[in-house]
Order: structure tokens, then C-alpha cells, then sequence
């Protein structure tokens, strides 16, 4: 290889860091955006905007909404509004055929919301790709595993770690992108190795099953069942029995296991007709790092508690806040902004690090060969491409017909078609060209949304002020200040790229 | 020996080495953590899956070091014996 260490550590962070290098760029920024999952959700919601404080009989009536939709069905479940959603819903059926309900805060009546996918598609996207039964998943992995080969050879490429942090070259564009990324790198080293590490112990034993094929008969799947915690199965053969109406005994209860209020994420009830059936309430999961809620057991006929969960090994604790980790299930409005900032430095420094590995190698050479231009316009069909498909996907989610048959598929779709566009758009213009044009592009469409928004129906924005809904609002703001950003780059290279034609043509006439 | 084929060489040893040397790791520590640490074995599964990633992971670092081709391929083959013999020496579960 190379004479010193320090020299293959360079090398194998210029190719590590390319080979995967936009598909981690488009894992980041849907990654970074699913910290707002839910928030995104809502924004994408607008019928649901409208709600009041949380009533105290909204379990009640809940119930009494199960009672007259889920009568048959073998599992209820109640999920409660928090400060991240304004609202709750309920759900009956279990697995793929449950229903879904979204329930009014104050009389629990329920409410019509358009069909889409909200936030989740951004969230399943970051992980599956989109490719589930493909092998999506082991995709990601993989890229989650470059990325930690990348990060950790790209601390050797720093002879002065501190001095290399406090430089900036403001004078020369391509220094300035150099310092810049030295600069996001040594910020983000701490929440990209969480970042990896937890992506990877998430699906732990589906990329490395040996050992559970190993020891156990069933594979995987009986290890898996080996390790969560367990509660005893119900039997069908119980005598019928009516349900509890009134939650409130259940909730002296858990006052009394978990005190200091709305303490409860979400209730399950399973078997709701019969006499051994119950109801399993789970904790929200502010108050720890493992993303696996604490849970309690009552009776659904009676009231009375029951046996809970059987206690997680610590392994199984262990693997469990890993995954909390990397969703911050357990981190505050403050704590979640940070972890959303984090995660754009990170993108950013994807997306640096792949035009400098360009821009390096076309100073130096004479002759083009095929693998520039691809990295070229891949670069931009990542970078600007996903962000116009983004855009298009929240665009795609205001106009389209509400009564659109498949409305929240078509919506995914207009996300790849407009990427494939963006795609095709930098193949057949020229680099500079492509690139400031999607940027403007980009920006007019982050300038105008809030504005169609407003145009569509402009109660929203009002109710959105008048009920204090931060998160609305701060998605409105965030487009502008992303408008303006864009807009500013989009124009900053568009004058780069004339003035270098002048220039080129000014060297060029004297001849 | 060309550039070309001996980065060919330490990639395979990196991704296909790796893997196997980790596979391999996850497999023979679980007797050693069952009978050493007397944990239960979906315990002792989890707890060697878990750490194979850091053997993979070094695998790949030393594959792109100043090591030899030589020196590389040894190492990961005496490491797969000296794994497979740790197996091999404790009661089978």
C-alpha cells in the first residue's frame, strides 16, 4: 500500500467515503428529517390542526369509539396526544388489516384527514430505502459500516487537529469547502459514530444471524423470542364478558406506579370481550434511554392489575437503548433540535466531501475520463436532486385531489419521479448550469410553499398562531430560511460559472 | 504485483475476511460467555453478535494498513484457528 499509515488512511477515506457516498447523503437528510417525524406528519395533516387542550374523558371516549367500530376485533389500541402530536387516534384489528381513527381532542369525535404518508415515508426511507423485500435494509447496513470506515480514517487526515478546527481560508472557494469540511467533520465525529454504531445494532442479528442459526433451532426468530420480555398468551376458550367503560380506576393505578401525570403513550387492549382479556398500558419514553417503554397489566374486564413483562436481560437492555439512541426517543424539543442540527452538519459534510473529491482530481488532470462525469452529475442528483424531490413530496401532498384513489402512493411516487427528472436534468445540461438551476429551482419552491399554503386555505396559518402550534409554524419558517439559502448559492454560482467563461474568453482573444 | 489487484486483494480480505472472521467470532464466544460469565445463552448470542461488529471493523482498518498482503491473509487466517480451537477446547452447549 502506501508508505506511512497516515497515507492509506487517506486513501481509504477518499474511497470509502465515495463508493456509498450519496446514497449516505440521501440516508442522512431523510434521517435528519425523521427527527420530525411526527411534526412533519401533522404539517402534512392540515385537517387536523384545529384542536383544544386534553380532556380528561378522552380515554372514555375513546372506548366508547371501539366499542361501536372494532366490536370483532382482537386487538383495541388507544394512542394518546402528546406535545409533539395534536392529536390522537384509535385503531382495532392487529397487523397489516387494522383500522385507524383519528380522534378530536376535546369531544373525541373523529376527524377526516387526507390520505398520505406524512413524515413515516421519510422515516421508512432512511432505512428500507424503499426496498424492503429487496434487501434494503442490508443496503443501509452496509452504507452505515462505510460510513464508520470513512469517519474513523478521516480523523488521520488531520496532521493538526485543533489548527486545522480553527482555520478557515475564506479567500479561495475550494480551501474554504476544505475547511469547511474539516470543520463539520470534527462536530459531528461524536453523533456519527452514535449514528452508525446504533444503525447497525438495530438489525444486530439479521446482518450477523450466525450465531443465533448457531445455537438455536429456530434461527433468529426463536432467539428473538428468547430475549424480549415475555407475558403469558391468552386463551381463546374464556367465557365472553363485557369491557370496562370507565378508565378511571386504571388510572388511580398508574398514578400511583408512575406519578407526576400524562404519563401514558399509549393502551393496548387485547381480547376485549372476554373475561381473561387485559389491558397493557404503555409509559411514554421521555424519561429513559432505551426506546422500550415501561409497561403495566390490568384486567380489561375488572380493572384489577395482572403479571407484567417478565425483566429484559441487560443484553436485551443494552440493544434496546441503542435503538433509542438513534431514534431520541427520549430527547426534548431542545435536545431533538440539536440532534436535527447535527444531522444537516452531517449531510453537509457528505455532500463536501464528495464535490471536494471532484474538484481535487479535475484541477489536477488534463484528460476527463468517464468516472468524473458520472461522479459529476451524480453529485448533482443527489444533492439538489433530492432536495427537489423532497419539495415535490410536500407540493404533491398540497395539490393533489383529496379524493385521489391510492393519494398517498401517488404522493411517493411524485418523490422518485421528480428525482429521476432532476437526474436526467444534470446529465443534459452542463454542470454549472444544472447546479444553479435546480438550486433556484429548489428555492423558488421553498419561497412559494408556505405561500400555497396560505392561498389554499389561509385559516390554517391563523388557527396555527392562535393555538401557538410552534411546529407548523417552524416548518413554514425553516422553508424560508432554506429558500433564501438556496437562492443565495444558486446565484452565487451562476455568477461564478460567467465570470469564468469571461475569463476563459478574454485568455482566449488575444490570439 | 500491479495496484490494481493488490486493492482488489485487501478489499476481499477486508469484506470477506472480515465478515467470515467476525461470523466466526459471534459463534465461538458464546461458549466462553455461558461457561466464564455464566450468562444465559440468548444472552451470551446477543452479547458475541453485538461485539463482532468491532472485529469486523478492525479487520477492515488493518486490511488498508502498511501491512503486507502477506502478513494480512496469515493473520486472519491464525485468528480463524485460534477462534475455532477456543470453540473446539470448551463443552459444546
Amino acid at each position: 500500500m502506501k508508505p506511512d499509515f497516515r497515507k492509506c488512511m487517506i486513501w481509504l477515506h477518499t474511497y470509502s467515503g465515495l463508493v456509498l457516498g450519496w446514497l449516505l447523503f440521501a440516508i442522512f437528510v431523510t434521517g435528519t428529517l425523521s427527527y420530525f417525524n411526527k411534526e412533519i406528519s401533522q404539517w402534512m395533516k392540515p385537517e387536523l390542526l384545529e384542536s383544544s387542550s386534553f380532556s380528561e374523558q378522552y380515554i372514555n371516549h375513546s372506548l366508547e369509539e371501539l366499542a361501536v367500530h372494532g366490536a370483532g376485533a382482537q386487538r383495541w389500541r388507544i394512542y394518546l396526544p402528546n406535545e409533539r402530536t395534536n392529536h390522537g387516534y384509535i385503531q382495532w384489528g392487529a397487523g397489516r388489516d387494522a383500522s385507524k381513527l383519528t380522534l378530536n381532542h376535546f369531544e373525541s369525535s373523529p376527524i377526516k384527514s387526507r390520505n398520505t404518508k406524512g413524515g413515516n415515508f421519510f422515516l421508512t426511507f432512511h432505512y428500507s430505502l424503499q426496498l424492503r423485500e429487496y434487501g434494503g435494509r442490508y443496503l443501509t447496513g452496509i452504507a452505515a459500516m462505510f460510513m464508520l470506515v470513512a469517519m474513523f480514517s478521516g480523523l488521520f487526515t488531520h496532521r493538526r487537529f485543533f489548527r486545522d478546527f480553527f482555520t478557515l481560508r475564506t479567500r479561495k472557494s475550494k480551501q474554504l469547502l476544505i475547511d469547511f469540511h474539516a470543520l463539520f467533520g470534527i462536530i459531528t465525529i461524536p453523533f456519527c459514530l452514535m449514528i452508525c454504531i446504533s444503525a447497525i445494532m438495530i438489525y444486530v442479528t439479521m446482518y450477523m444471524p450466525w450465531s443465533a442459526e448457531h445455537y438455536y433451532q429456530g434461527g433468529q426468530k426463536e432467539h428473538r423470542q428468547q430475549y424480549t420480555p415475555k407475558i403469558p398468551s391468552l386463551s381463546d376458550l374464556s367465557p365472553l364478558a363485557e369491557p370496562l367503560k370507565d378508565f378511571g380506576k386504571i388510572q388511580q393505578q398508574v398514578n400511583l406506579y408512575w406519578p407526576g401525570g400524562d404519563q401514558i403513550a399509549r393502551i393496548t387492549i387485547e381480547k376485549p370481550y372476554q373475561e381473561n382479556g387485559r389491558i397493557i398500558i404503555d409509559r411514554v419514553k421521555t424519561l429513559s434511554l432505551s426506546n422500550q417503554a415501561q409497561r403495566l397489566v390490568f384486567s380489561s374486564v375488572t380493572g384489577n392489575q395482572l403479571q407484567g413483562y417478565s425483566e429484559p436481560s441487560t443484553a436485551a437492555t443494552v440493544r434496546r437503548i441503542f435503538y433509542g439512541l438513534h431514534q431520541a426517543t427520549f430527547a426534548g424539543t431542545g435536545l431533538r433540535w440539536l440532534f436535527f442540527f447535527l444531522g444537516a452538519v452531517s449531510s453537509a459534510l457528505i455532500a463536501t466531501g464528495l464535490i471536494i473529491w471532484l474538484n481535487s482530481r479535475l484541477n489536477r488532470i488534463k484528460q476527463r475520463h468517464l468516472g468524473h462525469h458520472i461522479v459529476e452529475r451524480l453529485n448533482i442528483a443527489a444533492m439538489t436532486g433530492l432536495l427537489l424531490a423532497i419539495l415535490s413530496y410536500f407540493y404533491a401532498n398540497r395539490i393533489l385531489p383529496l379524493a385521489l384513489e391510492q393519494r398517498a402512493n401517488i404522493e411517493v411516487q411524485v418523490f422518485f419521479c421528480v428525482w429521476f427528472l432532476a437526474l436526467c436534468h444534470s446529465v443534459i445540461k452542463t454542470p454549472d448550469k444544472a447546479w444553479s438551476e435546480q438550486l433556484l429551482i429548489a428555492a423558488f419552491c421553498c419561497l412559494s410553499l408556505p405561500l400555497v399554503d396560505f392561498y389554499q386555505d389561509s385559516q390554517r396559518v391563523f388557527v396555527a398562531i392562535q393555538n401557538w402550534n410552534v411546529d407548523y409554524l417552524a416548518i413554514h419558517c425553516i422553508l424560508l430560511i432554506n429558500g433564501v439559502i438556496f437562492m443565495k448559492l444558486g446565484y452565487w454560482l451562476r455568477q461564478k460559472a460567467q465570470h469564468q467563461v469571461t475569463v476563459e474568453n478574454t485568455k482566449a482573444s488575444p490570439c | 504485483m500491479t495496484h490494481t489487484v493488490e486493492v482488489l486483494l485487501r478489499c476481499i480480505a477486508a469484506i470477506v475476511g472480515g465478515y467470515a472472521l467476525s461470523a466466526l467470532f459471534s459463534v465461538a464466544l458464546v461458549p466462553v460467555f455461558v461457561h466464564g460469565l455464566e450468562s444465559s445463552l440468548s444472552s451470551s448470542v446477543l452479547i458475541a453478535t453485538m461485539l463482532s461488529y468491532m472485529v469486523f471493523f478492525v479487520v477492515i482498518i488493518m486490511s488498508f494498513c502498511r501491512i503486507s498482503l502477506k502478513g494480512l491473509y496469515l493473520g486472519i487466517m491464525t485468528s480463524s484457528i485460534l477462534l475455532w480451537s477456543v470453540y473446539k477446547a470448551l463443552p459444546a452447549l
